[in-house]
């Protein structure tokens, strides 16, 4: 931040400001998937944030907002991802998850770690 | 009704500037730009009828004929494709889906202003969406849809993508320029209104993706196809989103004036598992709720407002009797909350207070006052803020205490939801039953209000041949059973004879005991026989006791 206020030449409170404002500007290092679980109204109809977050937080053994000790995942709760048709929903990185069930949040999850085999020990059977 | 904004959605990658071309794809631009002056596009709309399709409604002819016609002035167009607004889907789908179709109405919009920069800003959450945008955008500048001299003609014309940071404020088109500029989102003052003063004080024209992605069609089918369609106020198609309890979610394009019935019955495929409609919200979550006494009421601007809610968005939420109104109020006033702002004092902590209130309440906290209190903080907000983010966090809690106080003041009196007590025969996720089993009354009554409290069904037993029986006859999720008791089955008794039945060997057991000076865990580690997964010690503390349900349950966890 101080290097934006300086090459911009403008005070650093604005840019925190601009920083601390946007949802998708992170103050501190995420893990490498942050999932973020949609916690609109049609989503939480279908069944989703609450029963889903619960479900992630407890496969991850980490809390909203919190991230695996191995930085692997990051669990965050977010608003409306304009799923609302094929709830519920998450988003992993760049990639949105649709019409999710247990079974798919568990292959998901199984992908993701199995493209780093280290990750393994921190998923819980569930 | 014929597909127009939603006919490409079924052809295989129509976003493929050639597929969409053999579909008939840029003739709009091409009759737009070869055949029209701009004055006559603006005249043409403006006979459609055309309103913007973002939420508020205004009529597009207007909002182009308020810019102004000087050519040696900057004009901007933005794209807004920051669509956030809970229970909408159509723009990401349209700019998904079918992105050539938007970019035609961008390049026709530009024309007929007078605009030759035209920003499209979409939300940070949209990669794959900002990923089509940019390459749909290139693919345009190759075959000469962009760029300078467009089809021959004198019009120039660049288009970028800007991609957003994860606020819903930016939808606000002011707190959108702000946020295009780089700075914090927040809402401008209007007037001037960004047709005389945008971004970076220039003369801006901000459009909602799907009023873009009609202006091709009226260019190609006429004024009159478009007038032809709709009620007097609301022409044209609409793309409805409709999600929630309903069979068949997804986005329908039908006439502007389409009755909620229709809408949920014979499109959406009626409401899931054959229940009833308890609340609807007609236009997306800003827009007050209805109830199935307006299931008639024609979508269009007009009509909505005469029952007292708007079309918004056109996003149709519905609501099932089993849901818990105060619950899903408490979730729309907790988005509120989140994505106030900050700029206004009314809205900053009127939407916090209203999240505090309504979760107090929701949570059986509630006082008899609190009720007025919601509706009184809520009017303050009406009229006092600078967008219009302030008065739609009310339109929820004011419609749903009109149509549903019983629920609230059920949540206050008796904190619970009204709805726990429907039986829900086809929903498998009810509430757990736990089965307690004592001989000492006073302990099953106490462990009775404890978990009654907490929204547990319990059943009582007074020793073991009882608890054994009420097991068989209520299938419990869950029991808690003393281990000594002056009967001829004690809990161990009771645990062993359960093993034995293939149908109670499987329910966990909590053994409580008030003799805390023996190791039962370790008396038993691994019995055979006896059957328990946790021992409690009387007294029990009400926040153990719930803890320890609350884990044994959780191995039944369903998402």
């Amino acid at each position: 931040m101080d290097y934006v206020a300086k090459q911009l030449s403008i005070p650093l409170k604005d840019v925190y400001s601009t920083a601390s404002f946007y949802s998708l500007f992170r103050m501190k290092p995420a893990g490498e998937y942050v999932i973020q679980v949609c916690e609109g109204l049609s989503c939480f109809l279908n069944g989703g944030a609450e029963r889903l977050v619960d479900y992630l937080s407890k496969k991850l053994g980490i809390k909203v907002g919190e991230t695996t000790p191995d930085g692997k995942f990051t669990l965050e709760v977010v608003q409306c991802l304009a799923s609302c048709g094929t709830s519920p929903t998450m988003r992993i990185n760049d990639e949105l998850y649709e019409n999710l069930t247990k079974e798919k949040v568990n292959n998901i999850l199984e992908q993701l770690v199995g493209e780093n085999a280290n990750g393994k020990n921190i998923i819980k059977e569930l | 009704m014929e597909k127009t904004l939603l006919k490409n959605f079924d052809v295989p990658h129509s976003g493929n500037i050639d597929v969409y071309i053999a579909h008939g794809g840029y003739q709009a631009v091409n009759k737009a730009l070869i055949n029209f002056k701009p004055k006559q596009i603006i005249e043409l709309i403006k006979n459609s009828g055309l309103r913007g399709r973002g939420g508020a409604g205004f009529p597009t002819g207007l909002k182009w004929e308020l810019m102004p016609d000087d050519p040696d002035v900057t004009k901007y167009l933005v794209v807004n494709t920051d669509e956030g607004e809970p229970g909408t889907f159509k723009d990401r789908y349209l700019v998904e889906k079918d992105p050539h179709q938007v970019l035609e109405g961008v390049i026709i919009t530009a024309y007929a202003v007078g605009a030759h920069r035209a920003f499209v800003y979409i939300r940070g959450e949209f990669f794959s969406g900002a990923k089509n945008w940019i390459k749909v955008i290139a693919d345009a500048y190759e075959r000469g849809f962009l760029g300078e001299n467009i089809l021959g003609t004198k019009f120039n014309l660049d288009v970028s993508v800007h991609r957003g940071a994860g606020a819903y404020i930016c939808g606000e088109e002011t707190a959108l320029l702000e946020s295009l500029e780089g700075k914090r989102g927040i809402p401008r003052l209007k007037p001037p209104y960004p047709s005389k003063v945008g971004l970076w004080a220039q003369p801006t024209l901000v459009h909602n993706v799907e009023t873009l992605a009609c202006v091709p069609h009226i260019i190609l089918k006429g004024s009159e196809w478009f007038a032809n369609i709709g009620t007097k106020e609301s022409k044209g198609p609409k793309i409805f989103c409709v999600s929630g309890h309903v069979e068949k979610p997804g986005n329908y394009e039908l006439p502007m004036g389409t009755t909620l019935r229709e809408i949920i019955y014979e499109h959406a495929g009626g409401i899931k598992n054959g229940r009833k409609i308890k609340a609807i919200i007609p236009g997306g979550a800003s827009t007050p709720m209805l109830t199935p006494e307006h299931l008639d009421v024609p979508m269009a601007f007009e009509s909505l407002p005469k029952v007292g809610s708007m079309l918004g968005t056109g996003a149709v939420i519905v609501m099932d009797d089993n849901t818990c109104i105060v619950n899903a109020v408490t979730h729309l006033a907790k988005f509120f909350a989140h994505e106030s702002c900050g700029k206004c004092a009314p809205c900053r902590i009127g939407t916090r207070t209203m999240m505090k209130l309504l979760g107090k309440i929701e949570a059986g906290k509630g006082r008899d006052e609190d009720i007025d209190l919601l509706l009184d903080l809520a009017n303050s907000l009406r009229g006092t803020t600078f967008c219009p983010l302030g008065e739609a966090s009310t339109n929820p809690v004011i419609s749903s205490i009109k149509y549903f106080r019983d629920e609230y003041e059920y949540h206050i009196k008796k904190k619970q939801c009204m709805t726990t007590e429907v039986p829900i025969s086809d929903k498998p996720e009810s509430v757990a039953k736990i089965l307690v089993v004592d001989d000492d009354p006073d302990f099953v009554e106490i462990t009775r209000f404890i978990l009654e409290s907490n929204n547990y069904k319990v059943i009582g037993a007074s020793n073991g041949s009882e608890g054994i029986a009420k097991a068989k006859e209520e299938e419990p999720d869950l029991i808690i059973s003393d281990i000594m008791m002056s009967s001829v089955l004690d809990g161990l008794d009771m645990s062993w004879k359960m093993q034995e039945d293939e149908k109670l060997k499987h329910i966990p057991i909590i053994m409580v005991t008030s003799i805390a000076n023996t190791d039962y865990a370790s008396l038993f580690p691994t019995d055979q026989y006896i059957h328990v997964d946790e021992f409690l010690f009387k007294p029990v503390p009400p926040d153990k006791l719930l803890d320890a349900v609350k884990r044994m349950l959780s191995s039944k966890v369903s998402v």
